[in-house]
């Protein structure tokens, strides 16, 4: 049982059971700031009844013509209100929007490692498109996959057609 | 140069640029957008208001137009009821309404802002006919959507126009689409109930959607959620069971004949748990309702425990072999202990503790398979375990106790590195036994906002042990973030600005406000301020530069006491305990209070600290003008001092009155402050004596003879006797003997830690007598200076016999450091093969 609404400024002073996970950054305010000036209508939250922040999503839209997408930032959920289907609720939520800003996809990136994110993406009807290199910076760096689901708008699927070779972070818009 | 004027923090003068080459070039809708910005950065609305008009005129665009209401809404914001609702609010409305009746709104944050100015204004009729007008298309939510704007915003409206019926309604058919959503619940039942208190009927003009205006209607509606979710063989949905409980509660509480109709509390939350009880969530769902069991708590817990088939003979059978009917066990216990069954005799909590480290050791096995971010199936044993030890260390005060929670929690960690409240707990106990070095390797690695929200897990801990190193990088990095914060976050009033999202733009301002009002902002402030002057400090010329670069005003407070807000999220610790045990709205402010009490007496010393620092030495002929400036001046600052002496007296005989023991909030609360251990260590009393030394030193260059002589004797006798108590306190030793073992005293070495705080005050003091004893030295011959030399050398006498007994005290601690050492490695030790025998598994 959740209430799912839009992020507010104050839920940042909250949200530590969410972001104390080590998977959860916790960005700098520009971060927040930035979606919620630009995005608000993607920044959303689900909250329990006793009023914890059971997890939230932070996405975008952006590109031209037919490459006009949504986006998938940050999707995170608290390690004890796991298992509830939040992160498919979420989903669903942003590729509806997605779908009345009459976007042609939404696409995300993911650790290629997260076997267990990149499943549950599959599952919810996402594909991988392309395999970006050293995406992610670390020690040492680590590639991402660009996973993406079609929307209506792309009638003939042609956004997640898979690209034969991986590309570089360089070369992705 | 813009940003030259924004690192600077100067956004006047970025005003000031554009204003001027506005003047120029009138036209230009750049120069002007740029010049609304600035305003923007200002908070100047007025400015703002004007110069957006001016762009709409050079350029008619929407976002023009509405930037020129928003900063009239902000307006509305900012002033008093009164003026905001006569003159701001109307203008802003009448200002849209003229662009809705042109037919000119384009985006959907337009939209929103009109609903919202009308609704500000009170006139929520006019904002549902507006919403009703509208295409339910003209927003991003849409029916059976996660969040519907249209559809929640005219509910909304409706029930707080007391159109329960309508209302209702629209809540009803929310519900069909989503039943998961908790808010649509508790509408439903307030408007519901609503209807139900003035007896509504449907009437034949009613309109065709129907609503639920009777208790049964609304029990059939929930029966039948229940039902459509046993129905389904996929995941079922929380919100039908947990609204049914609810309803239940709601009944009886009303005392309800209905309440009957509705299967017991009992049968409920069985059925809730079985349904449920292996999801993480199940405990936080069903713990507000568990009052309801009432007489029936123990079959429940019976029953449960029958059915997870857990309590077997053997002890092989007693385990869980997987993962869900582990975490439905440990449901069951957490809500044993909710209800209060691990309110045991001592032994028996051991007992039980002993019990549940079995099974998470053994739990342990179940999760080989899972990743190093993943948590522990078997975590919660731990913890459950660690609160009932820590229950048992409250009772009987048996520091060993202590040890083997943080035995248990760094094992258990080493096994589930992420689980974040094992590491919250180990930074708790090992404060509570006074120890800070661990939890530096814990690495809890906050950032940035969690500076605000968590900085205390980690500035209490280091600074009631001296931690100097850890606590100033720590600091440093936190006052970075609090000290961008305003510049950083007015960029982004402007993104708000730029993309229309209006809303947004008050919420910014509101958030900017709280972060720069935190208490956590200004205790840090004060603290690198007296952490500077204990670190950086060297001599007295170094003092002084330290001191007046901190640019602290003696005379005005700085503080803005009113508007502190307490941003501590004191809600990240796990608990299942009773709710008589949590944490309590009353503790809470009673701890937001004792922090502002610490906050004012560390900003009274650092600021009496500079008055002394400022007080001038006057120069040797006293008839000069120049010197009628500097006794001016010297008057002016030998008040502040006064006053602020008087002041910090004050505080401290208040604190003295008031902090009687040392307080204790629940495990899971926060920190207490050092008040107990200041007022206790009589540190108040020696930094009063140190500052009346200052102001007698002050006096003597004074030829009105205001001192006594024997005045600065009698001090120097006291300060001798302050001394010794506080000498005697650090003295005790950090090794007692307790309970029949040895335990480490981390109340020694908390005075210790203040000891060198007032003791380093005190250098610094007298070091400032000295310099304004200074010129008085060579003063020989005349009479009347006669008197004044022996009350000189008497006050030089006085400040050498304080030094001396400084000095030896910072001897006396060095070795008592020194020595302790070994000591206390000795004690670990012994305590380490003490619990290893216990635990021999660790």
């Amino acid at each position: 049982m959740t209430t799912l609404r839009p992020f507010t400024c104050d839920d940042m002073f909250r949200f530590n059971n969410v972001n104390l996970d080590p998977l959860t950054e916790t960005y700098g305010l520009s971060f927040y700031m930035q979606y919620l000036a630009h995005w608000p209508e993607y920044f959303l939250l689900a909250e329990a009844p006793n009023e914890d922040i059971m997890g939230y999503i932070m996405g975008k839209s952006e590109g031209h013509g037919e490459k006009w997408h949504g986006h998938v930032t940050a999707l995170t959920v608290a390690p004890e209100y796991r298992r509830l289907g939040l992160a498919a609720t979420f989903m669903s939520a942003l590729e509806e929007i997605s779908e009345k800003k009459r976007a042609y996809f939404v696409d995300l990136f993911v650790r290629v490692s997260n076997k267990v994110a990149v499943d549950m993406y599959k599952q919810l009807g996402y594909s991988v498109y392309r395999r970006v290199l050293e995406y992610y910076s670390g020690d040492p760096d680590e590639d991402a996959f660009d996973m993406r689901k079609a929307l209506s708008m792309d009638t003939e699927g042609k956004s997640v057609i898979a690209l034969q070779h991986p590309v570089r972070p360089e070369d992705v818009e | 140069m813009t940003m030259c004027y924004r690192e600077l923090k100067r956004p006047e003068m970025i005003a000031e640029a554009y204003e001027k080459a506005v003047k120029k070039e009138p036209g230009n809708e750049e120069l002007l957008s740029h010049l609304f910005m600035a305003y923007v950065r200002c908070g100047n609305y007025t400015k703002q208001q004007q110069t957006a008009m001016a762009l709409y005129k050079v350029a008619p665009k929407n976002p023009y137009y509405f930037w020129a209401v928003m900063s009239i809404v902000m307006q509305a914001h900012m002033s008093d009821s009164k003026l905001s609702c006569t003159m701001y609010l109307p203008l802003a409305e009448r200002m849209i309404a003229k662009m809705v009746k042109e037919n000119k709104l384009e985006g959907e944050a337009e939209l929103k802002l009109y609903i919202m100015v009308l609704e500000k204004s009170g006139k929520r009729q006019q904002a549902l006919d507006f919403v009703n007008g509208l295409l339910e298309a003209s927003f991003l939510g849409t029916p059976g959507s996660r969040w519907n704007f249209y559809l929640t915003k005219k509910a909304e409206l409706l029930l707080r126009m007391e159109r329960y019926s309508e209302s209702n309604a629209i809540y009803r058919q929310l519900l069909l689409d989503d039943p998961d959503q908790w808010q649509y619940y508790q509408d439903y039942f307030t408007s519901m109930f609503a209807l139900v208190d003035i007896n509504w009927t449907p009437d034949e003009t009613t309109q065709s959607v129907s609503c639920d205006y009777t208790v049964e209607l609304a029990l059939v509606f929930i029966e039948q959620g229940i039902a459509r979710e046993e129905a389904k063989s996929s995941k079922k949905l929380r919100g039908p069971y947990l609204a049914c409980l609810e309803l239940l509660q709601l009944l009886l509480k009303r005392n309800h004949s209905a309440a009957s109709r509705l299967a017991s509390p009992l049968e409920q939350i069985k059925q809730y748990f079985t349904i449920f009880g292996d999801k993480n969530c199940c405990f936080s769902d069903i713990s507000n309702y568990l009052y309801m069991l009432e007489s029936e708590t123990d079959k429940f817990l019976a029953d449960i425990l029958t059915s997870l088939g857990l309590n077997g003979e053997n002890t092989e059978d007693m385990l869980a072999k997987e993962p869900k009917i582990m975490q439905r066990h440990v449901c069951y216990l957490a809500v044993s202990r909710r209800l209060g069954k691990h309110c045991l005799s001592h032994q028996e909590k051991l007992r039980l503790a002993e019990e549940l480290i079995h099974r998470h050791r053994e739990g342990l096995t179940l999760g080989t398979d899972l990743l190093t971010t993943d948590l522990q199936y078997s975590d919660n044993y731990c913890l459950l375990a660690v609160h009932l030890l820590y229950d048992a260390w409250c009772e009987s005060g048996d520091q060993l106790l202590l040890w083997t929670i943080c035995a248990l929690l760094e094992s258990a960690l080493k096994s589930s590195p992420s689980n974040f409240h094992i590491k919250l707990l180990l930074t708790k106990i090992y404060s509570y036994l006074g120890i800070y070095g661990p939890s530096v390797g814990i690495k809890l690695e906050l950032r940035h906002i969690q500076f605000d929200t968590l900085g205390y897990m980690c500035f209490h801990p280091a600074l009631k042990v001296g931690h100097y190193s850890a606590w100033k990088s720590v600091l440093t990095e936190a006052l970075l973030f609090f000290s961008t914060n305003f510049k950083d976050t007015s960029e982004y009033i402007i993104s708000a600005y730029k993309y229309g999202s209006f809303t947004k733009v008050y919420e910014f301002v509101q958030f900017r406000q709280r972060l720069n009002d935190s208490l956590q902002f200004a205790l840090l402030n004060v603290e690198k301020n007296i952490c500077d002057l204990i670190l950086e400090t060297s001599n007295h010329q170094s003092a002084e530069k330290v001191l007046t670069s901190m640019d602290i005003d003696p005379i005005i407070d700085e503080c803005k006491w009113e508007d502190l807000r307490d941003n501590r999220d004191l809600d990240v610790m796990l608990t299942w305990d009773p709710p008589h045990s949590c944490l309590t709205h009353e503790q809470r402010h009673l701890s937001f209070t004792e922090q502002k009490q610490w906050l004012r007496l560390r900003n009274l010393t650092v600021r009496a600290l500079t008055a002394a620092m400022l007080l001038p030495a006057l120069p040797l002929s006293h008839e000069s003008t120049t010197s009628q400036a500097v006794n001016g001046g010297g008057t002016n600052m030998c008040d502040a001092l006064l006053s602020l002496h008087d002041q910090l007296k004050q505080h401290v005989e208040e604190l003295e009155t008031e902090h009687t023991c040392e307080r204790r909030y629940s495990l899971q609360g926060p920190f207490c402050t050092l008040i107990y251990p200041f007022v206790t260590g009589r540190h108040g009393a020696l930094l009063l004596q140190f500052l009346r030394v200052v102001q007698c030193c002050f006096f003597l260059q004074d030829d009105t003879g205001k001192l006594e002589t024997s005045d600065l004797q009698m001090l120097t006798l006291e300060i001798d006797e302050s001394m010794k108590l506080v000498i005697g306190r650090v003295s005790e030793g950090i090794i007692v003997e307790g309970n029949g073992q040895q335990q480490f005293s981390a109340s020694t070495l908390t005075q210790a830690v203040l000891a060198v705080e007032t003791l380093s005050h005190g250098c610094l003091l007298l070091g400032v007598c000295d310099k304004l004893l200074q010129p008085l030295r060579p003063v020989t011959g005349r009479k009347k200076s006669k008197k004044k030399e022996e009350t000189v050398q008497q006050a030089v006498t006085s400040v050498i016999s304080i030094t001396t007994v400084k000095n030896s005290f910072f001897t006396r601690n060095f070795a008592f450091k020194s020595s302790s050492i070994p000591e206390l490695s000795n004690v670990n030790l012994n305590l380490f093969f003490y619990y290893y025998e216990f635990l021999p598994c660790y």
